[in-house]
């Protein structure tokens, strides 16, 4: 009998059955906490995904809301479980008349207790029996028809489902480099033309010995001095890309939808890659700040002092210590021996191996017992030492330690003058270079030697300098024909200019009279040497050297870009002397030139134009229209551009322009939080910035009814005429 | 007695008595009249209402502003604008608020009135408050929701004033409605308030004058000719010849025997003003009386023409042998804390200055000894500033002094000085919708009365362009003021202008604030509350002390006992007992299956 029905059971019959029995068995209540320890056993299976998820970037509430989504969906299937066993008797006789109620009669005595049965377990059993030779029969095709609809319904939330769990497991980084729904419908260009990625390779210079860094989209970067950087630019159909730094710009071609730019590090700066087609742009930002490498620092440290030593065969035991931020390349000790006096001097250089022990790459100390007994040194000679040390960048200046003097002692037993010759001599020896080498090395000595070099010693060496700073400048003012002779003669004056004459020539430069770069140049140099004369009379060395720097970059301005201080006149416009006081007074008129118009501060116009248009930005922010926020967002990024155009070298500027670029990131995505509190970063950095050049407003103002009641109390008490 | 038959005798006693009407005579207090008005903290309102509540069993109380109130009672230490245009008649109680609870509230907020495009205008906030430990104070300045500067500052627990400047940039003209937030972290205790500020891009219109060449009014001119703020015409007089000037002229200076009046013409700036003729002194004079501004370099000491102008009996000139630095007196100093006006103003060794300030005259800048260097005084409707700093232009370099940047801001002062020909005012400036405004019109110059005929004056709808002008009445107050009042009923918040026209000339224009709500109310010094309580019969409580308000009330006002006859019939609440003796009286009755 069995195998006649086996024979005719039509395809799926089996599972049609099984559907019976777990649809009954699903109605025992032991089946029922079965269940519940398999939704205990799925949060174990939640987590580990979970995990996955936020080890990917995902943030938090992203994933518990899935976690959540996913219970709830199971709970909610579990409850259409319960409901429709009660019902799944009733769905089967529906789509199966030829049961006659056999499925129905079945699955109600599975769902009651055995104890509460009003038939006998024999009934029970024989009714079971024949619902499950019955069941054997059925087409499960007929029961459960399939319809092409909810098949395409269930792939489509498949794969949705599955796209928003990529989503959800891109780090953040990367998602927002994601093309965002609402700049693919801003524009029909904007749909097919964005910048897809940015992907930034840093390779570091060779020397440092580190490997190739890469990142994606990122929005600021920090790169070592002389880091080669290379961006490819995935973009969508363009015509090309730039590259827009503060000191160039440079077109690209893309291959294939991507654009490879090279970007040599060294400074910092903000990156604007544009990419082109036809009129449309698309812009991406990338802040890159540069670490440079900073030079060796060395120190003697033993016997860290200058020595006069009773004998010349001393043994000087030196210690020498010297770091890097990287690695060390080299450390030497260099003398120069002096012997001589009066005006013959002999100078005898050297250099004494060290014996070096590395604490790391970057931590030497160096020590020696160096017996000067081999220079043959006699009383009164002196020899100054060094040390000198390199970093591994290639061709890198050495750096020198403060130097140090060993003198022997002469007869009388006292040191000698140092090298000071004669005072003439000295005057054309000075330069303003050295002027500035001896303000810093007098820093250098007050840093170094803290208490060792007292109060009075400080402003005694200062006053010094202030003195050589006045004579450097005497010779400027020689050079340019100024009268010297007050100057001279009143040397406590001399930190002061004659203003009448550096007026007259003042009026010469506005009228465009003095046309001479070089002889301007050098006025500015000598006034910056006033100044530094000044305030090393006060002692304030640090800005005594800034102003003796300035002097010696205007002088280099003076002697680089124009040799000829003095302006040659053309023949026509030569003076005819046979003219002078020649002429009659009646001839005399006056004079009518056009008003000069006062001249903008192009970046402060640039920069409040930018804060305005923010203003109107931040005023229709908010809105819903995909379309408008794809606008405000290339707005953004145009300002960003704007300002860096006004002033792309200064961080403040990067810094603004890199929030503006942040706010359109976040306004192209939709985050309002983020956009504002870029926008708010960007206005306040703005407004800084506008703040430190603008001019202050007036105080107070003055009505109408206080002129008037003024107007009458004076004539009241009367005014004088 | 049955409870029927009792039921029944109460009710025909009742009915008796009502007939008869029985009167006495009883001991009754008065319950005065008090005023609660609450301040603008957001804390006060709350405790407004609960001392309304406290006090309404023993006074009958009146929430707001009522000046017929037997009592004034202030919760919190705003004094309303009422009592500061006239003194209240009625005792004055102020609950100040407490120590130890976080409050905040402005003691003032300043911003200027008007400035010009590319300024920097400092926003200058007092806040009072009361902090706890961990406290910190944040000062934020908005426009148009865009953060533009912020300030925290840790603050110690306990009561505090504190003053900061904030510096923000006037980039547009127009009117520029900036929104001040002082906010306690980490509580979230704030107090808000709106600034208007109206921003006009018009330049200064400058005159330079020199009588002859001088490197001060050189080296001013070319200052003033570097700031875009101003638009300078030049006439500098380099020789004589027969008595007739040659001049250097640049732009087109007018004449001055026909200078413009303002705005035409703002400033006139004079170098070596020591040298003015009589009929130049005679001209200035007459411009400077129409209410111009008029700014006198001086090189030497002046002629004794000039002296006599400028009142001055006698002068005194101080020579050191060191620059000695000049700084601004008070009032136009720039306010504390703004770190970007922490330079040299002036500096020179050689000063001119008057030996005593003429009537009316005031300091502007000073040195160290007081001697007024640069100084002003009114003439007429306008003002003369006089400039002693002989040597000043030779100190002009940036790291030495603030010369280019000091003298346009003094002449920026001095245009500042130059009242319009007709200024208007508008109280509140800042109000809610539904709030009534009193604009208050002004006129420089006599006989306007006239002219007042064919004014206009209309306050525009917002947005401008959708919805038509509507036209205000003004009122004369005479002497030149004129008024008018309206409930502001504006469609959407936001700036709306208000203009005044005469045949289509726009007289004046001031922006106004629709709907903000937030207007900076400003609290009273404790010692000013205390003084009005003790001049009125009032008292100052600490909110704490609230429990003792009604025994303090009491004692202030001593409401009197009076003997008051009393018909207890004559109330209509006799009813009540009435009738219900005759209904226990019916059910009793039916209970018991009577009929």
């Amino acid at each position: 009998m069995s195998e006649s029905h086996a024979s005719t059971v039509p395809p799926g019959a089996e599972h049609a059955a099984w559907l019976l029995v777990w649809a009954r068995r699903a109605t025992d209540r032991r089946t029922a906490s079965a269940w519940v320890g398999a939704c205990a056993r799925m949060v174990p299976m939640l987590a580990i995904p979970a995990a996955l998820l936020l080890w990917r970037g995902a943030s938090l509430p992203w994933v518990l809301l899935g976690v959540g989504a996913i219970s709830a969906l199971v709970a909610a299937a579990w409850a259409m479980h319960r409901r429709s066993r009660l019902c799944i008797g009733d769905a089967l006789e529906a789509r199966v008349p030829a049961s006659r109620n056999l499925l129905h009669t079945a699955l109600s005595l599975a769902a009651q207790p055995l104890a509460s049965m009003r038939t006998d377990i024999a009934t029970h059993a024989l009714v079971q029996e024949r619902a499950r030779t019955f069941a054997q029969t059925l087409d499960v095709r007929a029961i459960f028809p399939l319809k092409t609809g909810w098949l395409a319904l269930s792939v489509g939330l498949t794969v949705a489902a599955l796209s928003g769990l990529r989503l959800l497991a891109t780090p953040a980084a990367e998602r927002s480099a994601l093309p965002s729904f609402g700049a693919t419908r801003a524009t029909d260009r904007a749909a097919a033309f964005a910048i897809r990625t940015v992907r930034v390779l840093v390779t570091p210079p060779a020397y440092l010995g580190r490997p190739d860094s890469s990142s994606a989209n990122p929005l600021q970067i920090s790169v070592p001095a002389a880091a080669r950087v290379q961006l490819t630019v995935d973009v969508n159909g363009a015509d090309s890309v730039v590259l827009e730094t503060s000191g160039a710009r440079t077109v690209f071609s893309t291959v294939n939808g991507s654009a490879r730019a090279m970007w040599r590090a060294d400074r910092d700066d903000v990156l604007a890659v544009q990419a082109h087609r036809g009129d449309a742009i698309a812009r991406t930002f990338l802040g890159v700040r540069v670490v440079a490498d900073a030079d060796p620092r060395v120190r003697i440290t033993a016997p860290g002092r200058d020595l006069v030593l009773p004998r010349g065969d001393t043994v000087l035991r030196l210690v020498v210590n010297a770091d890097d931020d990287h690695a060390l390349s080299s450390l030497v000790l260099r003398y120069t021996k002096v012997s001589g006096s009066g005006e013959r001097f002999s100078f005898v250089e050297g250099e004494l191996p060290l014996t070096v022990r590395r604490l790391d790459k970057a931590r030497w100390e160096a020590r020696a017992d160096w017996a000067l007994a081999a220079l043959a040194l006699e009383p009164g000679d002196v020899v100054v030492y060094r040390a000198v040390a390199t970093d591994r960048r290639p061709a890198a200046p050495a750096v020198e330690s403060d130097a140090w003097i060993a003198e022997v002692m002469s007869g009388r037993g006292e040191g000698a003058a140092g090298f000071a010759v004669d005072v003439g001599e000295l005057r054309y020896a000075l330069s303003q270079q050295m002027i500035v080498m001896r303000i810093e090395r007098l820093l250098v000595a007050r840093d170094s030697l803290g208490a060792g070099l007292s109060d009075e010693a400080f402003a005694e060496r200062a006053r010094n300098i202030a003195v050589e700073q006045r004579r450097v400048r005497a010779e400027f003012v020689f050079l340019l024909g100024g009268e010297l002779s007050e100057e001279v003669a009143a040397e406590d004056n001399m930190g002061d200019l004659n203003e009448h004459q550096h007026a007259e020539v003042d009026a010469d430069l506005s009228t465009g009279r003095v046309r001479n770069e070089g002889r301007q140049a050098v006025q500015a140099a000598i006034r910056a040497m006033s100044r530094s004369a000044t305030t090393l009379a006060d002692t304030a060395l640090a800005p005594a050297l800034r102003h003796a720097r300035e002097a010696v970059t205007q002088l280099e301005i003076a002697f680089t870009r124009a040799r000829f201080l003095m302006r040659p006149l053309a023949e026509r416009e030569r003076i005819d002397l046979t003219r002078r006081l020649t002429g009659a007074l009646s001839g005399v008129g006056s004079t009518v030139q056009p008003r000069s118009a006062s001249p903008a501060d192009a970046e402060q116009v640039a920069l409040a134009a930018a804060l305005t248009d923010l203003a109107s930005l931040a005023r229709r922010a908010g809105g819903p229209d995909d379309g408008a926020r794809g606008a405000s967002a290339d707005r953004l990024q145009a300002l960003a551009a704007t300002v860096l155009r006004a002033r792309s070298a200064d961080s403040v500027t990067q810094a603004i322009a890199l929030a503006l670029n942040a706010a359109a990131v976040a306004v192209r995505r939709g985050d309002a939080t983020r956009a504002q509190s870029a926008r708010d970063q960007a206005a306040r950095l703005l407004t800084q910035r506008l703040s430190a050049g603008a001019p202050a407003s007036a105080t107070q103002t003055r009505s109408a009814d206080a002129a008037r009641r003024e107007r009458a109390r004076s004539r009241t008490s009367g005014s004088p005429p | 007695m049955s409870w029927p038959r009792l039921c029944r005798a109460l009710a025909i006693a009742i009915a008796i008595a009502a007939a008869v009407d029985p009167g006495c005579v009883r001991a009754r207090r008065d319950r005065p009249l008090v005023s609660v008005i609450a301040g603008s903290a957001p804390t006060d309102s709350v405790r407004a209402l609960e001392v309304q509540r406290d006090l309404a069993s023993r006074f009958t109380v009146v929430p707001g502003w009522l000046p017929a109130a037997d009592l004034l009672l202030l919760v919190g230490d705003d004094l309303p604008a009422a009592m500061q245009a006239e003194a209240p008649r009625a005792p004055v109680f102020a609950l100040l608020p407490s120590r130890t609870v976080r409050d905040i509230r402005w003691r003032a907020l300043r911003a200027p009135e008007r400035v010009r495009a590319g300024e920097r205008v400092l926003v200058q906030a007092h806040v009072g408050f009361s902090a706890l430990p961990g406290d910190s104070l944040e000062l934020s300045v908005r426009r148009d929701g865009l953060l533009l500067a912020r300030e925290t500052v840790a603050v110690a627990p306990g009561r505090h004033v504190l003053t900061r400047s904030l510096p923000v940039v006037a980039t547009d003209s127009g009117a520029m409605a900036l929104e001040v937030t002082a906010l306690l972290t980490p509580t979230g205790v704030q107090v808000q308030g709106v600034l208007l500020v109206d921003v006009v891009s018009t330049p200064v219109q400058v005159l330079s004058l020199d009588v002859r060449p001088t490197w001060f009014g050189t080296f001013v001119r070319r200052a003033l000719s570097a700031d875009a703020r101003f638009a300078v015409v030049s006439r500098t007089t380099i020789s004589r010849t027969d008595g007739a000037p040659i001049t250097r002229t640049e732009g087109a200076p007018p004449a001055l025997s026909a200078l413009p009046a303002p705005p035409a013409l703002d400033v006139i700036v004079v170098g070596a003003a020591q040298a003015l003729e009589a009929r130049e002194v005679d001209a200035l004079d007459a411009w400077v009386q129409s209410g111009g501004s008029a700014v006198l370099l001086l090189d030497d000491v002046p002629a004794a023409r000039v002296q006599r102008w400028l009142d001055v009996p006698a002068w005194r000139r101080i020579d050191r042998a060191e620059p000695q630095r000049a700084s601004f007196a008070r009032g136009l100093d720039h306010a504390p804390h703004d770190a970007t006006d922490d330079g040299a103003p002036l500096l020179g060794r050689q000063w001119l200055v008057p030996t005593r300030l003429p009537r009316g005259g005031a300091p502007w800048m000073m040195l160290g000894d007081s001697s007024p260097v640069v100084w002003s005084i009114a003439r007429g409707a306008g003002t003369v500033v006089v400039a002693g700093a002989l040597d000043a232009w030779a100190f002009r370099e940036g790291e030495r002094s603030d010369f280019a940047t000091l003298w346009p801001r003094l002449i920026a002062e001095a245009a500042s000085r130059v009242a319009p020909a007709v200024s208007m005012r508008v109280t509140p400036s800042v109000a809610p919708r539904g709030a009534w405004r009193r604009v208050e019109v002004d006129v420089r110059d006599d006989g306007a009365d006239s002219a007042a005929a064919s004014w206009r004056l209309t306050r525009s709808s917002i947005p401008t362009d959708q919805l038509a002008d509507e036209r205000l009445a003004l009122v004369t107050r005479g002497d030149g003021r004129w008024s008018a009042d309206w409930r502001d009923e504006a469609v959407t918040e936001g700036v709306q202008p208000l203009r005044l026209s005469a045949a289509a000339v726009e007289l004046a224009v001031i922006p106004m604030i629709s709907g903000a709500g937030m207007s900076p109310h400003e609290a009273t010094h404790p010692s000013v509350l205390r003084a009005l309580a003790e001049v009125t019969g009032g008292r100052v409580l600490d909110i704490d002390a609230a429990s003792a308000l009604g025994r303090e009330i009491d004692e202030a006002l001593r409401p009197a006992t009076r003997q008051q006859p009393w018909h207890p019939m004559r109330s209509p609440w006799w009813l009540l007992p009435f009738v219900g003796a005759l209904l226990a009286e019916w059910w009793l009755r039916r209970r018991a299956g009577r009929p």
